[in-house]
């Protein structure tokens, strides 16, 4: 694990296996990320790589089977269920793919930001955050609408409006943008910079490329384990604490024998097909 | 800053907190539904005790003459001595709870009228009670003249009227009166209650005896100036009636008064109180401490089937609301799971659902008691209950209602915690589990017990009858289980079926399709509707059973519809509908043992069709035996009843007769199963009369017989001249609180099936609710591609339509299974044939047959036209 005094979130090889009646799914291999404050972190991966399975570890809405896992300063892995519950409601917000199931049919969006405002028990000074955040995510006319009365778009921006009352330590979002046009996911995205820019810190599991051009930051998942990571400078192999490297899928067939050479020379190191 | 509004708490917010569940309108509907049972569960038992105890204490309190004691005292019948007793009776009897007015009746007997000019005498007594003019139908002469009233056989038999001066002799002593008036005979016509109390001065006090003298009526006055002048020794009667206020009636206002009348009859049998001085120790009777002891063993002996009832019916409405909180999670589990995410605690979730739940939980609870309540007064015995009753109904509702609050925030905690977890299976896992092996396996346990244990009907020493509870729980588990368990395979052979649908017409497979798609909730509907026919089926199966076997045995009891005794032997003149026939009772000693056997004798003539008669009970048909009665000679052919031995001969008159016996025979009418010999009177007559002795001279007792309707056979008497008030019915008998017991349980029973059937129905518009979404948007599809409104129709007629009638199928089997196999158990009286048998309630099956189809087309249109205001994008995109 590499030390961020700056980190929201750190997760230390974080191991999850889910029992099933077919045997042990290994979720997740021994992950090691870094969300850091104020940054946009995206995790990419197939379906069924743990991104989804991660981002509720790092929530407190499920925990690892082994590893560390701290969300705003404080150590999760050995929490009690009402520990965890008391640390999602300080320091954790969470955003689901369909915009439907951010919102509740019978309430407002304003009585949606004054809930969530309750339940984190957000300061005095709540109101007026909020009321920034709505003019900066383009609602400030829908407050008083429901649901139904929104467009996806406005749905989801409306659910990261929630999500950023109290200021929590991290916002997680799980395919934020999966079942928006291109228009209203560009809306959503833009507001998602534009909160992150004030401050929030984002981890949001996607396939869209838009998401991932948004990142500062960007893990590669597969098989549950870490695969690259990427800044927005240049991509990095990652190596684990076993000393593997994953390569990345198209330069697997390089080595049909799945065998490889290893040169060390002084400029570094080169694999080769044997 | 625009909207600032918006984020403020709002006014009045907690009341839309209350209101929410509106938003989900078949969550709330669960609730409120699964709510009112529960008030009507906890609430009915009471109410309807009450009601049975208290129709027991009117018709006792009717058949005494509203007469709660009564004190009887012989006295010198002077105005000084009576008044005094009369006033300080009246100062004892302030003390007594719901006490009306006291009606003194002051007699003296061994008197002889005559008319004062000479004539024939006639042996009188001389009556005076408060208020009498009231209650005699005056036939001659002015309500306020001056005298005495004689009763018209009287009047006709001395020849004096309004007006005349009669002379009244007691001994050696004579007064003479004016004849006021004329009154029609007190023992013709409908008895009035008033003159309950004195039908010894009125009725023969046994059968065949001679009528009491005829009743010389006056007012006070009169009545003490004429004691006052013959010197007359007489009965001083006073009668404690009870108030006129109606409520004075319900039970539990009778047992204060009871507890009152209990204290006074001490008090007036204590020598050292004021008014057992005055009275010196008078005969008492208490007929309300009667009434109260034989409402209280009525009450108690339904106590025990309907809190059984009660509690499965609380029971069941619970379950129901746990199913309903778990219904609300899974149907609002975006909430639950955003609020979750938020760190919201299982516990403080379930705090949400109990405000948001307890005012439906409320609303339903009130809603189901006053469905009890109103239920009860419809329904039950009488409409009259006691405050107590309903105080503690609303009591017992509420506390149910505070139960259902909290099982509904369990269920919603629990709900909560299976829904955040992501290996919440296991609600799943208990809606698969076999549920109906274990209500099956109660099922056997009870019947085990019914059939090696002998479970019947218990008549307990206070005489009252007593249903065992095995009785009622078998049906209920049986049905449930084999219900469910039947139902399981439907809905697995709906699942295949829904494969091959597609080659049906379309309605058909849109049918199939939808309630194949649905199986948890069209198995949990199905189930739900063919235990409420199967209850509703079983009561009625064996309420009809009963029925028809109590009836079977008051009228062997009686002997038939109607039974009355006559002082001689009476010509019968035919009338179209009845089936008049007259017996003569004689009680003989054989001659060859100790001790006495009934002698009944029978018209052979007439008998077969005016008594009641059951193949089961001889091994020939009556009408061989009565024609092998009528063969006698010099020998008296007899059936002999019961378990008496053969006798060979009788002694009769004085005389040994022969006896032929021909059969045993095990009941017969009029004698139950009691020792008897049945022979036939003109034989019996033949034979006595070769001694050179009647019938009259053995000291027979004639009765006569009627088969038809209660009132045209009772007209049918008074118009024989035979008094009214001595005849004997078997409705009568029937109705006799130990019997009404029996009967009221599963009257009781028949109205949960009905409340049953009312849940289903209930369960159907829930169901239709739940699949509004759905079938609006396969509607959207389908009509696209051609449907038409009319094949729609049909398409949800068949949806509904099929789910009933599964369950009225089902049901009723298992009813009729249920009924055949218990009929024979439910025996109030199990000594006296004919033993009950399985008698299926048709009319009640046709109704359920017609309701089925009924309520499918109901749901069918109403449906439809639902559909067709719908606004179909807005349903697609309100639910996302």
């Amino acid at each position: 694990m590499r030390a961020e005094p700056s980190a929201a979130a750190i997760c230390d090889s974080v191991v999850k296996v889910y029992p099933s009646p077919g045997g042990d799914v290994m979720a997740l291999a021994g992950v090691d990320v870094t969300f850091e404050a104020g940054v946009v972190t995206a995790l990419v991966g197939p379906s069924g790589s743990g991104k989804s399975s991660l981002l509720r570890i790092v929530s407190g809405l499920d925990r690892p089977t082994a590893g560390r896992v701290v969300v705003g300063g404080i150590e999760t892995s050995s929490l009690s269920s009402a520990g965890l519950r008391a640390m999602r409601r300080q320091s954790v917000a969470y955003v689901w793919q369909r915009p439907a199931e951010n919102l509740v049919g019978h309430l407002t969006v304003g009585e949606h930001l004054r809930l969530a405002a309750r339940v984190r028990r957000a300061g005095a000074g709540w109101a007026d955050r909020a009321r920034e955040a709505l003019e900066l995510l383009g609602l400030e006319d829908r407050v008083d609408h429901r649901p139904h009365q929104l467009s996806g778009g406005e749905q989801q921006r409306a659910a990261f409006a929630a999500a950023v009352v109290g200021d929590p330590a991290l916002v997680v979002a799980d395919e934020p943008t999966g079942e928006l046009d291109s228009a209203s996911a560009e809306d959503v995205l833009a507001a998602v910079r534009s909160l992150a820019d004030r401050g929030t810190t984002f981890a949001i599991a996607t396939h869209d490329p838009a998401v991932v051009a948004v990142a500062e930051r960007t893990y590669h998942l597969r098989h549950g384990s870490l695969a690259a990571e990427s800044t927005t400078d240049r991509p990095l192999a990652v190596i684990d604490k076993g000393g593997r490297i994953q390569l990345p899928p198209e330069w697997r067939d390089l080595f049909p024998d799945a065998r490889a050479h290893i040169e060390m020379d002084e400029d570094g190191m080169r694999i080769v097909p044997p | 800053m625009a909207h600032v509004s918006g984020l403020r708490a709002a006014p009045f917010g907690w009341l839309r907190r209350l209101l929410v569940l509106s938003r989900y309108p078949a969550v709330g509907l669960a609730v409120f539904a699964s709510a009112t049972i529960l008030g009507i569960s906890a609430a009915a038992a009471p109410l309807f005790e009450s009601s049975v105890a208290t129709n027991v204490v009117q018709l006792g309190m009717r058949d005494a003459g509203r007469v709660l004691a009564s004190m009887t005292t012989r006295v010198q019948l002077a105005d000084d001595v009576v008044g005094y007793q009369q006033r300080t009776l009246v100062d004892a009897v302030r003390a007594v709870p719901n006490v009306g007015r006291v009606t003194t009746t002051l007699s003296a007997t061994g008197l002889r009228v005559q008319p004062a000019d000479g004539g024939r005498a006639k042996s009188v007594q001389l009556v005076s009670r408060g208020g009498f003019l009231s209650h005699v139908h005056v036939l001659a002469g002015e309500s306020d003249a001056n005298g005495v009233w004689l009763a018209e056989s009287l009047a006709g038999a001395i020849d004096a009227g309004p007006g005349d001066a009669v002379l009244i002799r007691a001994g050696a002593r004579s007064a003479t009166a004016t004849v006021a008036g004329v009154y029609r005979d007190l023992f013709v016509g409908v008895p009035d209650a008033f003159w309950a109390p004195l039908s010894a001065k009125i009725y023969p006090t046994a059968e065949g005896e001679a009528p009491p003298p005829s009743p010389i009526l006056a007012g006070r006055a009169t009545m003490l100036t004429l004691s006052t002048t013959l010197e007359l020794f007489g009965t001083a009667r006073w009668d404690v009636r009870v108030t006129s206020d109606r409520s004075a009636l319900a039970y539990d206002a009778a047992s204060h008064a009871a507890a009152g009348v209990r204290r006074l009859v001490a008090e007036v049998a204590s020598p050292a109180t004021p008014v057992g001085s005055a009275l010196q120790a008078p005969g008492t009777a208490a007929p309300v401490v009667d009434v109260v002891r034989d409402a209280r063993a009525t009450r108690d002996s339904i106590a025990g089937p309907l809190r059984t009832f009660s509690i499965a019916g609380v029971v069941a409405a619970l379950v129901g609301l746990l199913a309903s909180a778990v219904y609300g999670v899974r149907r609002r589990r975006t909430e639950v799971r955003m609020l979750d995410a938020l760190g919201l605690s299982p516990a403080a979730l379930g705090a949400r659902a109990l405000l948001e739940t307890a005012l439906p939980v409320a609303a339903g609870g009130a809603v189901g008691w006053l469905i009890a309540r109103i239920g009860v007064a419809v329904g039950g015995p009488t409409a009259l209950l006691d405050p107590s009753a309903v105080a503690g109904s609303v009591w017992q509702a509420a506390l149910a209602a505070v139960a259902g609050i909290a099982v509904t925030a369990f269920g919603t905690v629990s709900a909560v915690r299976a829904e955040t977890q992501p290996a919440g299976t296991r609600f799943r896992a208990v809606a698969r589990a076999p549920w109906e092996a274990v209500a099956l396996a109660l099922a056997a346990a009870a019947l085990y017990e019914i059939l090696s244990r002998g479970t019947g009907p218990a008549v307990s020493p206070d005489g009252a009858v007593h249903i065992d509870a095995f009785l009622l729980l078998f049906p209920v588990l049986f049905i449930a289980g084999a219900a469910g368990l039947a139902v399981r395979s439907l809905v697995s052979g709906l699942r295949r079926a829904s494969g091959a649908a597609v080659r049906w017409p379309v309605p058909a497979y849109l049918a199939t399709r939808r309630l194949a798609s649905s199986p948890r909730i069209a198995l949990l509907l199905t189930t739900a509707a063919a235990l409420s026919v199967g209850i509703l089926g079983y009561a009625g199966t064996i309420g009809r059973s009963l029925d028809i076997a109590t009836n079977d045995k008051a009228r062997l009891v009686v002997g038939s519809d109607v039974s009355v005794p006559a002082p001689a032997s009476l010509r019968l003149p035919p009338s179209p509908g009845l089936h008049p026939t007259d017996v003569v009772r004689v009680t003989a000693s054989p001659a060859s043992a100790p001790g006495e056997i009934t002698i009944l004798g029978v018209d052979p003539a007439t008998f077969a069709s005016a008594a009641f008669w059951d193949p089961g009970f001889a091994d020939r048909p009556l009408g061989e035996l009565l024609r092998d009665l009528g063969r006698g000679g010099t020998s008296l052919p007899a059936l002999v009843v019961g378990s008496s031995a053969s006798v060979g001969e009788i002694d009769l008159g004085g005389f040994a007769i022969p006896v032929t016996p021909l059969e045993r025979v095990r009941a017969f009418p009029g004698q139950g199963t009691g020792s008897t010999l049945v022979v036939a009177t003109p034989v019996l007559e033949r034979i006595l009369a070769s001694h050179g002795i009647s019938l009259d001279s053995v000291g027979v007792t004639f009765l006569v017989w009627v088969r038809g309707p209660v009132a045209r056979a009772t007209a049918y008497v008074e118009g024989l001249g035979l008094s009214s008030s001595a005849v004997r019915t078997a409705a009568a008998f029937v109705g006799a609180p130990r019997f009404r017991a029996v009967s009221s349980t599963f009257v009781f029973m028949e109205l949960l099936g009905v409340l049953a059937a009312v849940v289903a129905l209930l369960g159907v518009v829930l169901y239709l609710q739940a699949r509004h979404h759905a079938r609006l948007v396969s509607y959207a599809m389908s009509s696209r591609m051609g449907l038409t409104r009319g094949g729609h129709r049909v398409a949800v007629f068949l949806e509904i339509g099929s789910v009933l009638f599964a369950s009225a199928v089902v049901g009723s089997v298992l009813a009729l299974v249920a009924g055949a196999v218990l009929s024979p158990w439910v025996d109030p009286f199990p000594a006296l044939p004919p033993s009950p048998a399985f008698r299926p309630p048709i009319p009640l099956f046709a109704a359920i047959a017609v309701a089925v189809p009924v309520t499918g087309a109901v749901a069918a249109v109403i449906v439809q036209r639902r559909t067709d205001r719908a606004n179909v994008a807005e349903e697609l995109r309100y639910a996302g």
